[in-house]
């Protein structure tokens, strides 16, 4: 039960720079995710933090203990793994037991704690099976399973789900979600997935290329994205980005969150949903309408190269082809430069505070 | 008369199986053969024209022992196999899972380079090793062939076992280190048990080679430590034209191995292909 | 909390030496087995040293070697070797391909057809050759003697006549199980649903066995080829036992000329320099196996 904190932690493989220079602090009992794309160095971070690979610079502590070279059996942690790792030749008890009876606890205690924790994950009646007579969602329990037999100070998550099928994966976020509400333990989550870094975090960190692009609340991080990369990353469809030409700099004049002087080099980046049909001043050509049922998205061409998506309401009446005038909510529209850096002022917080 | 579909698959089963036990039979014949003449007496043995109905016996098989001390030369037999398969896979083990889990830039080469050093052929060290062996006042025991055998084995033991060691995935050992697990931890409840298949195979592969090993056998003992290889050689010389004894022996000395090979089929494969064949 | 940047190089300095300390007895075992018996011969190649006449063992340089390659057996020997690993490697890869292929089919009682087809491999190799040497191809009683006299032919003197022809005969009649074992369990790997397509395709048996099977087994071939080459290279006991290397040479290879001049002739030094042939041959052969096959293995 403390606070893990990474500071100037570097990790090369070979000349290779993956990891150049983290700095994070996680809070205690706190969800966290390690969001980015393919190759940003999360999983990397995470193993790191798990002590199975070898740190090439800087420290990683958990409380007041240095455990930046400690080896990963003493370091308390528990991870579950993207390919479960369910030892193939042990049942379910023995699997989730594997570590008590290493650390050398009793039968009794080994018993009790198999069977708490497999009534809270549902595997009473799975524990004499062997881990090839088990579905997909079963074994990824018993690797969760074998994770929470431990009381460990922090849970490790290696994209946990994405071996599993779509209507699994949303019942297993729920089910993460509910395990976190229960045993309000430190959690470490690594995803490429955005949708369950928004849904299970208290704070998303999001990673490319082996730095923390941004550290925040789910909602922060959608609101106020501290750079472009992040803008796009977090948020499906994508956010919009207009180039500040002639017509979008005289449609701003008189946006008051949007600097004046931006220069012609500069973008603005809107949501979908702050895109309006009902307002005027910015035209664009339908190429595509995805009519969902519970919204519709209605895709633009806007000055004939960029393509804008927009979130509608269910039935709102469009045509492939068409020619349709919109606007932007100015409240709610980022304005970031050509190197991706933001240039507006962040949106005030009593906007963003769910409610 | 023309056939439909059905007709001719039966007709292709049946002409496959007859031609296939065909063969077989005509393979297996010199074998057949020879446990047939081990229960004839000599005269029988070689009656012309070959007798296929005879009143069998079992003299020659109760005889064996009395001219040849054969229990000697199998027990030697036995020692030299197990001991020389144990000593292997005692090296082999460890070198084996090192090399699996923790693989360097060379370590591929290493492996291939084991293996080519039996491409040596034993004839080419003869002397060297008959030397040592002299010097070391070894010669006719079965020690130094435990030792050879060993060695001799070794490149192959290690091949095998690196195949069934490199099929364990790397994350089940990462998820035992992280559940508290040593080194030796890893290895004890994790990599043995998982590859227990694998190291039998190479286990009783060993065995094989090792009991029908004939030419360190031969050059390297005389009376004590021969084994039953070097003694069914020894019946090749011109004044040992017993052939139903000799079949005795020989039904007496294959038979073992035969049936150990009729059992361990599927494993022998998976480890003489390295596990590139299932 | 520390925030001086280390280098964890101290970890790795430990797991590389205890990792290294494990790899090392196979490694060094191996060393030695092969470098000391090999200067050994090395040595010996370079002196002269004949058992029958002891004294000094002198330096005389290359003498042993342009003895022993100007033995009028040299390059029978040489070319025997050849001839028997290559013929023996066909005929069983071909046969055991054949067999595989024949008994991958559905019929009664094949689970007993296979154990009786593998069953020459697990033989002693010295029972082996006396078997086709006492009961098959002995001139008054063999089988085959019977068997010709029977059909009215003149029977042949296998193993005076055709000595190197009946070693190939023995020694591939012993390992085509070894090839027959393989393919067959590599055949029923085989992807059925590929087989399947491509007969909608229209392609016939020749055609899938081509173009499907063949590359399927391109890796089983290569293996099989592999451990049979390590294993005919020094064929041995089968030449013991039968021919004793005759009559002449026809039947001598490498391995049985050192032997004959070690431990019939008693010179050390001219069987030593054979030796170090021996060796050079083994290097060559396996250089390039190991570039042809070796690859396909390690992956």
């Amino acid at each position: 039960m403390s606070t893990l904190n990474i500071s100037q932690l570097h990790k090369h493989f070979d000349d290779t720079p993956v990891i150049r220079g983290i700095n994070l602090s996680i809070e205690d009992g706190e969800f966290v995710v390690f969001v980015g794309p393919s190759g940003c160095g999360k999983s990397t971070l995470l193993r790191l933090i798990a002590g199975l690979e070898d740190v090439s610079g800087g420290n990683i502590c958990l409380g007041d203990r240095d455990i930046t070279e400690v080896p990963a059996a003493q370091r308390d942690l528990a991870m579950v793994f993207q390919s479960y790792a369910l030892y193939p030749h042990m049942n379910v008890a023995e699997n989730m037991s594997f570590a008590l009876r290493l650390a050398g606890a009793s039968k009794d205690e080994i018993a009790k704690k198999v069977a708490d924790t497999a009534a809270i994950l549902q595997l009473e009646h799975l524990l004499e099976r062997k881990p090839k007579a088990l579905s997909g969602g079963q074994r990824q329990r018993v690797a969760i399973g074998r994770a929470i037999v431990r009381h460990p100070s922090v849970f490790l998550f290696d994209e946990p789900l994405s071996n599993l099928d779509a209507a699994l994966r949303v019942q297993m976020r729920q089910e993460l979600a509910a395990l976190h509400q229960r045993l309000k333990a430190t959690m470490i989550y690594v995803t490429h997935d955005q949708v369950e870094a928004m849904t299970l975090a208290d704070k998303v960190v999001i990673l490319n290329a082996g730095q923390v692009e941004q550290v925040g609340s789910p909602m922060d991080v959608y609101y106020n994205p501290a750079s472009r990369f992040v803008a796009e990353f977090i948020g499906t469809p994508k956010m919009n980005f207009f180039p500040m030409d002639d017509v979008l700099t005289s449609y701003l004049s008189d946006c008051p969150k949007v600097e004046r002087n931006l220069n012609t080099s500069a973008w603005i980046g809107a949501r979908p949903e702050s895109i309006m049909l009902d307002k005027k001043g910015l035209f664009g050509v339908v190429t595509l309408v995805e009519r969902l049922g519970a919204e519709t998205l209605v895709y633009l061409s806007y000055c004939g190269e960029h393509q804008i998506a927009i979130r509608a309401s269910s039935l709102t009446p469009v045509e492939l082809g068409e020619t349709i005038e919109f606007g932007l909510d100015l409240e709610q529209v980022h304005g970031f430069d050509d190197q991706g850096h933001r240039l507006s002022p962040a949106i005030t917080g009593d906007l963003i505070k769910p409610l | 008369m023309t056939l439909n579909i059905s007709q001719r698959k039966a007709i292709k089963h049946w002409a496959t199986g007859l031609f296939a036990w065909l063969v077989a039979l005509t393979l297996f014949f010199p074998i057949l053969w020879m446990i047939m003449t081990s229960f004839k007496t000599e005269l029988q043995a070689i009656a012309q024209p070959p007798l296929i109905m005879w009143e069998a016996t079992l003299d020659n098989y109760s005889l064996i022992q009395e001219r040849s001390d054969y229990l000697k030369y199998a027990l030697n037999s036995l020692y030299t196999s197990l001991g020389g398969t144990f000593l292997a896979l005692a090296i082999a083990v460890p070198s084996a899972y090192a090399m699996a889990f923790f693989p360097g830039k060379h370590t591929k080469d290493i492996l291939l380079w084991m293996l080519s050093t039996k491409m040596l052929p034993a004839v080419g060290v003869l002397i060297p090793i008959y030397m040592i062996t002299q010097m070391g006042g070894l010669l006719d025991s079965i020690y130094p062939l435990i030792i050879i055998f060993a060695l001799m084995n070794l490149p192959i033991i290690m091949w095998m076992l690196f195949t069934y060691f490199k099929e364990i995935p790397k994350e089940i050992l990462e998820a035992a280190r992280m559940d508290g697990a040593t080194t030796r931890g890893e290895l004890r409840h994790i990599v043995i048990p998982l590859s227990w298949g694998g190291i039998a195979s190479a286990g009783l592969l060993s065995i094989i080679l090792c009991w029908n090993e004939a030419f360190w056998s031969i050059q390297l003992t005389a009376s004590d430590a021969g084994t039953l290889a070097a003694l069914i050689a020894s019946y090749s010389s011109p004044e040992g034209l017993f052939w139903a004894k000799v079949s005795a022996a020989s039904t007496m000395a294959c038979a073992p191995i035969i049936i150990f090979g009729w059992f361990c089929q599927k494993q022998l494969v998976q480890g003489l292909t390295f596990g590139a064949v299932k | 909390m520390n925030s001086q940047p280390n280098t964890s190089n101290q970890t790795q300095h430990k797991w590389l030496s205890l990792v290294n300390l494990l790899k090392a007895p196979s490694i060094i075992l191996l060393l030695v087995w092969m470098i000391v018996p090999l200067s050994m011969t090395l040595y010996y190649s370079f002196v002269e040293y004949n058992l029958l006449y002891p004294g000094p063992k002198l330096f005389i340089g290359l003498e042993n070697y342009t003895y022993f390659s100007t033995d009028s057996a040299f390059f029978p020997a040489l070319f025997n070797t050849l001839v028997l690993v290559g013929s023996v490697l066909i005929i069983t890869v071909v046969l055991g391909l054949a067999l595989a292929l024949l008994v991958n089919q559905p019929f009664f009682g094949r689970g007993i057809v296979r154990v009786l087809l593998i069953s020459p491999f697990f033989i002693m190799p010295t029972v082996n050759a006396l078997i086709w040497k006492n009961m098959l191809m002995d001139p008054n009683y063999g089988i085959f003697t019977v068997i010709a006299d029977f059909f009215h032919l003149v029977p042949i003197n296998w193993l005076e006549d055709m000595p190197l022809a009946s070693i190939i005969m023995m020694v591939s009649w012993q390992w085509t199980p070894f090839a027959l074992l393989i393919f067959m369990t590599s055949l029923q790997s085989q992807d059925t649903e590929q087989k399947e397509a491509a007969k909608l395709d229209g392609a016939g048996h020749w055609s899938i066995f081509r173009f499907l099977t063949l590359p399927h087994l391109a890796r089983p071939i290569a293996i099989v080829v592999m451990i049979q080459t390590i294993f005919h290279l020094s064929l041995f006991a089968e030449i013991f036992v039968t021919t004793g290397g005759g009559p002449g040479f026809a039947s001598t290879n490498l391995a049985w000329l050192i032997y004959r001049q070690a431990f019939l002739a008693y010179d050390v030094g001219v069987a030593s320099a054979g030796g170090v042939f021996a060796i050079i041959l083994a290097n060559i052969v396996a250089f390039f196996l190991i570039r042809a096959v070796g690859k396909n293995l390690a992956r």
